[in-house]
């Protein structure tokens, strides 16, 4: 095997990115005509009626038709569970009429999007010379655009990917020595779902105090804030109404498009033994999430110098980690695994080669880094490769279980969770490239 | 720049095949389940009811509707336009209940995509020593897959793909000096869609008697064995229903599914001009047919004893000649197109040509992106429904790059081109 022409290369991968992405377009225009926007009209909604001063946390479903209607939009996922913040955030997009409005929401989050994809790029070219831009960036528009997660959530009009954008302008503010700056938008990122609160643990454990105190700060002034403008008892409302809401809501969610581990045990232990005694899953439950939690934390200790690759792995573990334990998980949140999946990719490429002799010392040219894969004088292990294709595979392809109601329950309902493998296989592959002691790496 | 690894795209190109393949395994998988295959409703309708004795090109509505619910099977297209013999050959799928039937059919095509694509690769690395075989046949996969006519073919469960493999098997056997064989395969195609008759016309420009001979008598045998298992009055109902298609709906067929010239000129034309100069606008229709026609065959003039790249490629010119002429052409036809997609492909990884390389990018995106105007009332006629054309603008452009491929690469007959 010769090696094929760089021109080749790069034509097809131009080819299929130029591809990809008008795909992308084209389906996105098709659905700002034709979808509904459940999720969307959800944020729509109850930001046109919170500046209405009504009380959006114990609105009954008849004063809700009523306001539907009157805002002249269809059909929506209620009730809420996002802050007054947040609502107070995106209200600028309340002022549109609803169908211009998605289409603003669409055009934002597909340019937080690009945006994104190009931060994460520039952050791995900026620390690794000798990697191919070009080849990086087209290949990682594939795997972006690839991605069916990514549809689900613009056909619901979800706001995953302003999350990961906040994280990702987080992690690159770091890098450019702004904690301050950084702490700001990654509280902005948990004020948009509560749960990535986490990160801001992770911040505290990787003694980036200042991150964390900044984060904590705003986020406190962003509640301050919403309650300010809309008044302290609808903060109360959503603290105390929303939150039991919250736990209710989420830890009984077992139907298959909930993909962690508390709903798939729940689907596939839905025996009368389990019945009778209600407390085996929850412990098995709390013991899973316990360990993967301590796992996480415990490679991610120590203090690194600066926000390098190894800082945003080790980010993106704890999000892995989140995705599995927390209790509700939407295909569609997985957008956020962009960050993960580009860096691993790049990791990948950078020294992959599984024809190389066992030692070529001296051919790698950028200094090894025990905790990559491989690190430069080795190649990285195939298996590693494997894992990631299986990996992406799993999380990236479209496929659902709605229409197989014989899934719903049973042993057999352990098939839905293949999402969810493809998360954990992530989610070690992750945890052994920060270790750099996966299978084959460079220990000797 | 660093240097550019080799493993990294080979990965890549694993990756990237394997999540398009999986994804046209899923979505065929998904229309198997739904789609109610309205094109292959009418093969399998026509053929149970052929094999009923009933006559199929002369069944009124009332008869039709009855068999349809007697056989348990959707609404399907009609009437029919393939002879009586194609029926008989696929006879063996009226075996299956209508579902298990359309997943046969699925599976049947789909092997026939893998082998044609296998074949055309297999082709161009005979006669390309120094090309990437892996390179070239991952990045087919897809430029294959990712086709969205292709896609279309299979939701109504079209039949373009066994002709696209008899052609790319009329082209093998020729390069394995096997002309009669060749032209048995050709008749094949034939026989499913009639209008593929017309590479007859560049088999003769290219003084292959034999091919034509063999198409030619195997053809005449494959009719006179319908005649003889159906009957001749079931031949001439057939021949009398192709005449009122082919004169009659055809050539009136302006609706935005048909991508070919013809009908798109008349579009563009509609009401203004159409109507009160419709000499004029069939004049130019044909003047621009002929300007095609001759253009393509200008291209293939000399006659030549190999079947090397070149011819290939000749035979690809004058199949895309036929695609913008012929006055009906739907979105999943294009899956024939795969033939000049893929040599043209091999032809541009080899030598870097930055003008080629943009016309080809802009060919394929035109052809193969999915998007249609169905929705757009406005588009259906006037200068607006220039847009409409843009499948056939992408099939022009590769048109124009193949002649440019033959002039460019392969100047001196015989040697094969560099």
């Amino acid at each position: 095997m010769g090696t094929p022409q760089k021109f080749a290369c790069m034509m097809f991968l131009v080819i299929m990115a130029a591809f990809m992405i008008i795909t992308y377009v084209h389906d996105v225009t098709k659905m700002a005509c034709l979808n509904e926007f459940g999720d969307f009209g959800n944020y729509y909604f109850y930001a046109k009626a919170i500046n209405l001063k009504y009380p959006i946390y114990t609105l009954d479903d008849a004063t809700i038709e009523r306001l539907r209607i009157q805002f002249g939009m269809p059909p929506f996922v209620h009730p809420t569970l996002h802050s007054p913040s947040y609502l107070f955030l995106i209200s600028f997009i309340a002022f549109f009429k609803y169908r211009p409005a998605i289409t603003l929401w669409l055009l934002l989050n597909s340019a937080a999007l690009l945006i994104t994809l190009l931060l994460i790029v520039g952050m791995i070219c900026e620390e690794r010379k000798d990697i191919e831009k070009w080849f990086l960036l087209l290949t990682s528009v594939f795997l972006v655009f690839a991605f069916q997660p990514l549809l689900e959530n613009m056909a619901v009009g979800q706001v995953n990917v302003l999350i990961l954008f906040f994280f990702v302008m987080c992690l690159y503010l770091l890098k450019r020595g702004r904690p301050l700056l950084a702490g700001l938008l990654l509280s902005v990122g948990v004020v948009i779902k509560v749960h990535f609160g986490i990160l801001l643990l992770f911040f505290l454990w990787k003694k980036e105090y200042r991150v964390f105190l900044s984060a904590g700060v705003t986020l406190i002034i962003l509640e301050l804030l919403g309650g300010a403008l809309y008044g302290a008892a609808l903060e109360r409302d959503y603290l105390f109404a929303g939150t039991p809401l919250f736990t209710y809501y989420t830890a009984r969610d077992t139907s298959s498009g909930n993909i962690c581990v508390p709903s798939l045990m729940g689907r596939v232990f839905n025996q009368p033994f389990f019945t009778n005694h209600p407390l085996v899953i929850p412990v098995a439950v709390f013991i899973i999430s316990l360990f993967f939690m301590v796992y996480a934390f415990s490679i991610a200790r120590g203090r690194t110098k600066g926000m390098d690759m190894k800082f945003m792995l080790e980010f993106s573990l704890i999000i892995l980690a989140l995705f599995i334990v927390f209790p509700h998980v939407m295909e569609h949140h997985f957008v956020i695994l962009y960050l993960p999946i580009v860096v691993i990719w790049a990791l990948l490429i950078e020294h992959f080669d599984p024809f190389a002799p066992p030692l070529r010392r001296g051919s790698g040219s950028t200094p090894s880094k025990p905790w990559s894969l491989g690190g430069g004088r080795r190649g990285a292990d195939p298996r590693a490769v494997i894992a990631f294709l299986i990996s992406f595979l799993l999380i990236g392809l479209k496929y659902a279980w709605g229409r197989f109601p014989t899934l719903g329950g049973g042993l057999i309902s352990l098939v839905t969770g293949l999402k969810l493998y493809g998360v954990i296989i992530l989610f070690f592959l992750v945890a052994a490239m920060i270790r750099g002691c996966a299978p084959g790496a460079e220990r000797r | 720049m660093g240097t550019f690894q080799k493993p990294a795209c080979l990965v890549f190109l694993l990756i990237m095949a394997v999540f398009i393949v999986i994804t046209y395994v899923h979505d065929v998988t998904r229309m198997a389940v739904l789609n109610d295959f309205a094109d292959f409703g009418s093969y399998y309708f026509y053929s149970k009811a052929m094999n009923l004795k009933y006559n199929a090109y002369r069944l009124d509505d009332a008869a039709i509707d009855g068999l349809r619910t007697k056989f348990g099977m959707p609404v399907f297209n009609y009437p029919t336009l393939q002879s009586p013999i194609f029926f008989f050959l696929i006879g063996f799928i009226t075996f299956f209940k209508f579902r298990p039937a359309a997943v046969v059919w699925l599976i049947l095509n789909s092997a026939l995509v893998l082998a044609s694509l296998l074949l055309i690769v297999g082709m161009i690395c005979e006669e390309r020593k120094d090309i990437e075989k892996w390179f070239l046949l991952l990045t087919s996969l897809f430029l294959v897959f990712a086709f969205q006519p292709l896609l279309e073919n299979m939701a109504v469960g079209q039949v373009n793909v066994p002709i696209l493999f008899f052609l790319a098997l009329c082209l093998y056997f020729l390069r394995r000096s096997r002309p009669a064989l060749a032209g048995i395969m050709l008749s094949f195609a034939i026989l499913i869609k009639m209008h593929f008759g017309l590479l007859l016309l560049f088999f003769l420009w290219k003084r292959r008697y034999r091919v034509i001979i063999s198409t030619a008598a195997a053809w005449v045998l494959l009719e006179l064995a319908g005649m003889l298992r159906y009957g001749p009055a079931i031949e001439k109902d057939y021949w009398i229903t192709c005449g009122e298609f082919f004169f009659g709906r055809v050539a009136r067929d302006i609706s935005l599914g048909n991508y070919s010239i013809g009908p798109l000129i008349c579009r563009v034309c509609a009401d203004h001009f159409c109507n009160k100069f419709p000499l004029i606008v069939s004049g130019g229709i044909i003047v621009i047919s002929l300007f095609f026609a001759a253009y393509a065959l200008y291209h293939t003039r000399r006659a030549y004893a190999g079947t090397d790249m070149r011819f290939m490629l000749e035979f690809s010119l004058f199949l895309l000649a036929i695609f913008i002429t012929f006055p009906h052409i739907l979105d999943h036809h294009h899956v024939i197109l795969y033939i000049p997609i893929l040599l043209v492909w091999a032809l541009l990884i080899e030598r870097y040509d930055r003008g080629a390389f943009i016309a080809f990018l802009c060919s394929f995106l035109l052809i193969a992106l999915k998007y249609a105007f169905g929705r757009f009332p406005m588009l259906k006629s006037g200068v607006l429904s220039i847009i409409t054309g843009l499948k056939i603008y992408g099939v022009i452009l590769l048109f124009f790059l193949a002649a440019y491929m033959i002039r460019k690469r392969f100047q001196k007959i015989g040697e094969g081109g560099s």
